[in-house]
């Protein structure tokens, strides 16, 4: 969960992604020149890259990996 | 000045973190005429930290619109006399002129048909006592802050992690530099400073259920590493949130409506707070839910079935991120949101008020050459919750103050004190550490840990002695066995091992500061001490780590030069005296 899919089709290697992660979760895959999920479970689901991608490459979903521990 | 093997930056000011209080610290120090800044920010300055997820409300005093006494009133009131008051007043007194600068720089607030703003009452508002909120249009705000550094050529340095302050040679109590390291390539990095600025945020402790996981108490625990002063350290930020997922816009989903509603289908926030109801501030409701949930009457929901498809709109422009995660879970749908929800509260650490960076009215802190404003500080404005002086709004005010003074100052200084070369290559290898460990634990396994001690609502809520004293001995028991053990696979998991780290080290500092306020305020709610104590514990609990162990002492609040001080010397918590009256 987190980042579900980033589109290989569409996505045309900007890198605005990688660049804007504020969890640091993507990486450049130099040899394809595109956008890969490196860290997923470091993915809060906040929706940014989805939202910035200029060719809606990127699709998040608000689930996260990680357990959540409930206060009560 | 040769640092051997790192790459070096020379700057006249140094910003640590790129959130509202840094961007506002460096555009005012730069019209102060300071030339040289550098901005440094371990994620992308305009699209990390709480600001770019702040959710859409910001408590703008506004004179001649607003009443002065009930915002300053409210802000004490909610603070529980643990303001600095001559920092509310100062806050309130410029937090207008803070409005009309983002506006020139292009940040957007919703406003009438006629061009007047529009504002929502939200968390903290009631009949007898409104409290009006703008609001902007959520990540706007950052994204317009970063483009005005841009245009006026106040250089960023994006993804790199600042871990440890530098202390100028020979004198530990002066700041004259900084170090970090690059997310990607890992490549260490020295920064020398006149003067360095904190404000990289508060501690969230990776809390689920909000987009504050890069908050991570870095500023605090380098600060009190060099020798600085952590205050307010007891008192938390009690998020609310769907139970699903990330939930951030609490004020705005308030301020149109949503209720609380017990596992009976009872709407219990009167009973805890008459005046205010479902619009009272986050840790009393978090303290309301606690009990109905203790007394046996969870789950608890948030209801919006007064929401109209105008407020799915707001929702929509001034909530982006909440209404685009709601729809993609199908919880919005044809422009209705479903009308009952679980809803939870969660330990958010200092998010937005809460424990930090001790610093007077200019925003200096107790070392020399290093200042704090925004989440990095204690909150001086708004105490222990002090809703009319908090978050953002506060990250404007003492960003602009932060980068004033940091402008004098460095008018002052002619030269860079020249920092320790065996301190800087000291701290080079500290960093190193769980890079070159060849075993050891991921990171994520601390953090856990971590969760685990803070987040039952035992911990955070409902506190007391003993369950605050065995936190404290699980936490050191963490601090011996497993920090030494961390280890990290690449420079990614290094930020992650830097970040656990820094979570344990904060959880110390809450529990032992928690522990030692034997009373209840506000959030700081102790079942085995009910009353709060305004004859012994108007006091701030100061945290030092002289020679690598925490230190605690009290220091009375100069109360008797305030405007406002509290009526009575002692006064049962209103949510213990709520539940024992109708229970």
């Amino acid at each position: 969960m987190g980042i579900q899919r980033i589109d290989t089709k569409r996505c045309n290697g900007c890198g605005h992604c990688v660049e804007i992660c504020p969890q640091d979760v993507l990486r450049m895959d130099r040899a394809r020149k595109q956008a890969v999920i490196q860290y997923l479970r470091d993915c809060q689901s906040c929706f940014l890259c989805e939202m910035e991608c200029p060719r809606q490459a990127i699709r998040v979903t608000p689930y996260r990996e990680k357990r959540a521990i409930p206060a009560w | 000045m040769k640092t051997g093997a790192f790459d070096t930056f020379s700057t006249d000011l140094l910003i640590i973190g790129g959130g509202a209080a840094g961007c506002f610290a460096a555009l005012k120090a730069r019209e102060a005429g300071v030339r040289n800044i550098l901005v440094v920010d371990k994620g992308h300055v305009g699209k990390s930290g709480c600001a770019t997820f702040g959710a859409g409300s910001f408590k703008g005093f506004i004179p001649g619109e607003d009443p002065y006494e009930i915002w300053f009133g409210k802000a004490v009131e909610a603070g529980c006399y643990m303001n600095d008051q001559d920092w509310t007043q100062a806050h309130l007194n410029e937090v207008y002129e803070r409005v009309k600068e983002l506006e020139s720089w292009g940040v957007e607030f919703e406003r009438n048909p006629d061009g007047s703003y529009r504002r929502i009452e939200g968390q903290g508002s009631s009949d007898l006592r409104p409290i009006k909120t703008l609001m902007f249009h959520g990540p706007q705000l950052m994204h317009q802050l970063r483009r005005t550094l841009v245009r006026r050529g106040i250089p960023i340095m994006d993804r790199v992690m600042v871990t440890h302050l530098l202390h100028a040679r020979g004198r530990p109590g002066v700041i004259s530099g900084a170090l970090g390291f690059h997310l990607e390539s890992g490549g260490q990095r020295v920064f020398l400073s006149k003067t360095t600025i904190l404000t990289s945020g508060g501690q969230s402790y990776k809390s689920p259920y909000a987009f504050h996981k890069m908050v991570t108490g870095d500023g605090h625990i380098m600060a009190l590493e060099a020798g600085a002063e952590l205050s307010n350290y007891e008192f938390t930020l009690h998020h609310l949130s769907y139970a699903g997922f990330d939930t951030t816009g609490m004020n705005v989903l308030q301020g149109l409506g949503g209720t609380f509603l017990n596992g009976l289908g009872e709407s219990f926030m009167e009973k805890y707070d008459p005046e205010h109801g479902s619009r009272a501030n986050l840790n009393t409701i978090s303290a309301a839910m606690a009990m109905e949930v203790k007394e046996g009457r969870g789950p608890i929901h948030m209801d919006f079935s007064g929401y109209t498809r105008d407020s799915l709109d707001l929702l929509k422009r001034v909530l982006p991120i909440f209404h685009r995660a709601f729809t993609r879970a199908g919880l919005i749908r044809d422009d209705r949101i479903a009308p009952r929800l679980e809803w939870m509260s969660v330990n958010s650490g200092n998010v937005g008020f809460g424990g930090g960076v001790r610093i007077n009215l200019s925003c200096e802190t107790n070392l020399e050459g290093l200042l704090a404003a925004g989440d990095a500080t204690s909150g001086p404005a708004a105490g222990v919750e002090g809703f009319c002086a908090y978050a953002i709004p506060f990250a404007t005010t003492s960003g602009a103050r932060a980068g004033l003074q940091a402008a004098a100052r460095i008018k002052r200084i002619k030269n860079h004190y020249a920092i320790g070369l065996s301190e800087l290559r000291q701290k080079g290898m500290d960093l190193s550490r769980p890079l070159l460990r060849s075993r050891g634990v991921e990171p994520d396994v601390l953090t856990l840990r971590v969760q685990e001690i803070l987040f039952p609502m035992g911990t955070y809520l409902l506190r007391h002695g003993d369950r605050l004293r065995k936190g404290t001995e699980e936490v050191a028991d963490l601090k011996a066995n497993l920090l030494p053990l961390l280890k990290a696979y690449d420079p990614h998991y290094l930020r992650m091992a830097l970040e656990a780290k820094n979570m344990l080290l904060c959880a110390e500092c809450f529990l032992k500061a928690a522990l030692a306020r034997e009373e209840s305020r506000g959030s700081h709610l102790r079942e085995d001490f009910p009353f709060s104590e305004n004859g012994h514990w108007l006091k701030w609990i100061i945290l030092r780590q002289p020679d690598e162990k925490l230190k605690l002492r009290e220091e009375p609040i100069p109360i008797h030069r305030f405007p406002l001080r509290p009526s009575v010397d002692r006064v049962k918590h209103p949510i213990i005296e709520a539940n024992e009256r109708y229970h």
